[in-house]
């Protein structure tokens, strides 16, 4: 019959319309990470290294960038979506910045915050002017090695 | 007379048509006794109707709890519409926006003579310098600005009784759509160089987001070494007194309106920060950890912005700014995004889908074009 032939194209057409609607939305993460170095001797241990999107636009399609935090053995590990979870594939302007921990002592108004002045070259950390850029691919494997002072 | 029908495989006794009235009469086929005519619904019948009335209120349910928190939205933004004026007519009196926090420590600090004696410093949250604004003036008159916030003769015999004046409700600082309205109160001890308790201070919805926190900066995309001084919000602190060295801080005055250079329409004055003192994370209440801020004169009411991984992991930084966990983050009960007072006094729904960036530029004052979104914040 044509038109239930017509009424099947027509639902098809919908249910396809929708699963596209749904799936369009943030690109997916994939895995990556690496390691930062300070002087290749020693470890900027909780510096906080961000993948600035190379395009406004993409940065407005992820709803943000990837961002980690060094650790104590230098490796980081991104997070976009959810913890580790990577970074979508695409072109990074990357910036990292180390700040002294702030003093705790009895007279804080706020236990927020804190962080001061950088550790680091200020040039490792401007994201308008990356200090490096690199490629997430979808393939990986995604590690990168900086190393700063 | 009664007839048995069989009718898709059950029985059913109903009365013949015109037969009302006369006696009864065993009905051929049908071993029941006669008895008289009855009128009587079968199970089926009833439980069909139970199940169409539960669809019908199942309906209409969610169409009635969508209206309440249209209606509770509607009150929630007029508040804080009522917020923006007051800071302008704040701004008329005075020739600066109010402050978002008020900080006056000497040194020694709390010694004789010194701003706040006999306590260490002179504290307040950004909601007292809105009373007198707000049709609250009897409530301004009992709050003494010269003592801190937790000032209580029960701490220090013979001090301003402020906690008393923290504990009355103010309908214009509470958000309808955060669950427990006027009744929540919050408790705890703030230590500053001495722990000094408080106890049952009525909540605010709203807070100031006067800043992006130094350890994000380069995550909102801000070059590293940007100081907080350069991204204050509309509302900055007012930091004065010769012990700040102690506090890590330096001097800070409230913005003139004519200092928020990213224009008054691009730069928040308010955000809300709903349903404390109950941790919220990601629309769950978490009642293990009760937030100890949240009252309206508690200094906590200010605080940067950081955001957070996810709306399950609250750790910071994040791309997660919006609706996230109300720990000094913005949060609301209104599905898709909070509501924000601009400093134009123009009451906005922010959707949580803005991105970090954009979210930081609306946040800023003067950003100028330190970022791209800076140079055009309303690109999401």
């Amino acid at each position: 019959m044509p038109a239930r032939l017509a009424a099947l194209r027509a639902a098809a057409l919908l249910t396809a319309v929708f699963a596209a609607g749904c799936g369009g939305g943030k690109p997916a993460a994939v895995p990556a990470g690496g390691k930062v170095t300070l002087r290749k001797t020693a470890v900027p241990a909780g510096a906080l290294v961000v993948f600035h999107p190379a395009d406004p636009a993409v940065e407005r399609r992820l709803g943000g960038k990837p961002f980690g935090t060094v650790g104590d053995d230098g490796a980081f590990t991104l997070t976009t979506y959810a913890d580790g979870d990577g970074a979508p594939p695409g072109e990074y302007g990357v910036t990292v910045d180390w700040q002294k921990k702030a003093k705790a002592g009895g007279m804080a108004l706020s236990g927020e915050g804190g962080g001061g002045a950088s550790l680091l070259n200020p040039r490792y950390g401007n994201p308008r002017q990356p200090f490096a850029t690199v490629t997430v691919t979808a393939d990986g494997p995604n590690e990168f090695t900086f190393d700063v002072d | 007379m009664t007839r048995a029908v069989k009718a898709r495989g059950f029985t059913r006794i109903e009365p013949a048509p015109r037969d009302r009235g006369r006696p009864a009469r065993s009905s051929p086929g049908c071993g029941r006794p006669a008895r008289g005519p009855r009128v009587a619904f079968t199970l089926i019948e009833l439980l069909v109707v139970i199940a169409i009335i539960a669809v019908l209120v199942g309906l209409l349910l969610p169409a009635v709890q969508k209206v309440r928190e249209a209606a509770s939205r509607m009150s929630c933004s007029n508040n804080l519409h009522q917020l923006g004026l007051a800071a302008l007519n704040y701004e008329s009196a005075y020739a600066t926006l109010p402050p978002s926090l008020v900080v006056n420590i000497g040194l020694p600090p709390g010694g004789s003579g010194q701003p706040g004696f006999p306590y260490p410093a002179v504290v307040h949250s950004w909601a007292p310098n809105f009373l007198p604004y707000i049709e609250q003036d009897p409530l301004a008159q009992q709050y003494n600005m010269r003592s801190p916030w937790f000032s209580s003769p029960a701490i220090v015999p013979g001090t301003p009784d402020n906690q008393a004046a923290l504990r009355t409700p103010v309908k214009t600082f509470i958000c309808p759509s955060a669950p427990g309205g006027v009744d929540r109160r919050v408790s705890g001890t703030f230590t500053f160089g001495a722990p000094f308790p408080y106890q049952n201070l009525a909540v605010t919805d709203y807070a100031t987001n006067s800043s992006i926190n130094p350890g994000s900066i380069t995550f909102f995309g801000y070059p590293a070494g940007t100081t907080q001084f350069q991204l204050f919000s509309a509302m900055r602190p007012q930091l004065e007194g010769a012990g700040l060295p102690l506090l890590g801080v330096g001097v800070s005055k409230p913005n003139a309106v004519t200092a928020v250079l990213d224009g008054t329409s691009n730069t928040i004055l308010l955000s809300e920060c709903a349903g404390r003192p109950t941790l919220y994370v990601g629309g769950r209440a978490d009642a293990s950890q009760p937030l100890n801020d949240g009252g309206w004169g508690h200094h906590e009411n200010d605080y940067g912005l950081d955001g957070a991984v996810s709306k399950t992991d609250r750790r910071s930084p994040g791309n997660c700014v919006i609706n996230c966990h109300n720990d000094n983050e913005t949060y609301s009960f209104h599905p898709g995004g909070a509501m924000h007072v601009f400093t134009d006094g123009s009451v906005r729904f922010v959707r949580e889908t803005i991105t970090p960036q954009s979210y930081a530029a609306l946040i800023t004052a003067a950003g100028g074009s330190m970022t791209p979104a800076e140079v055009n914040p309303n690109a999401d």
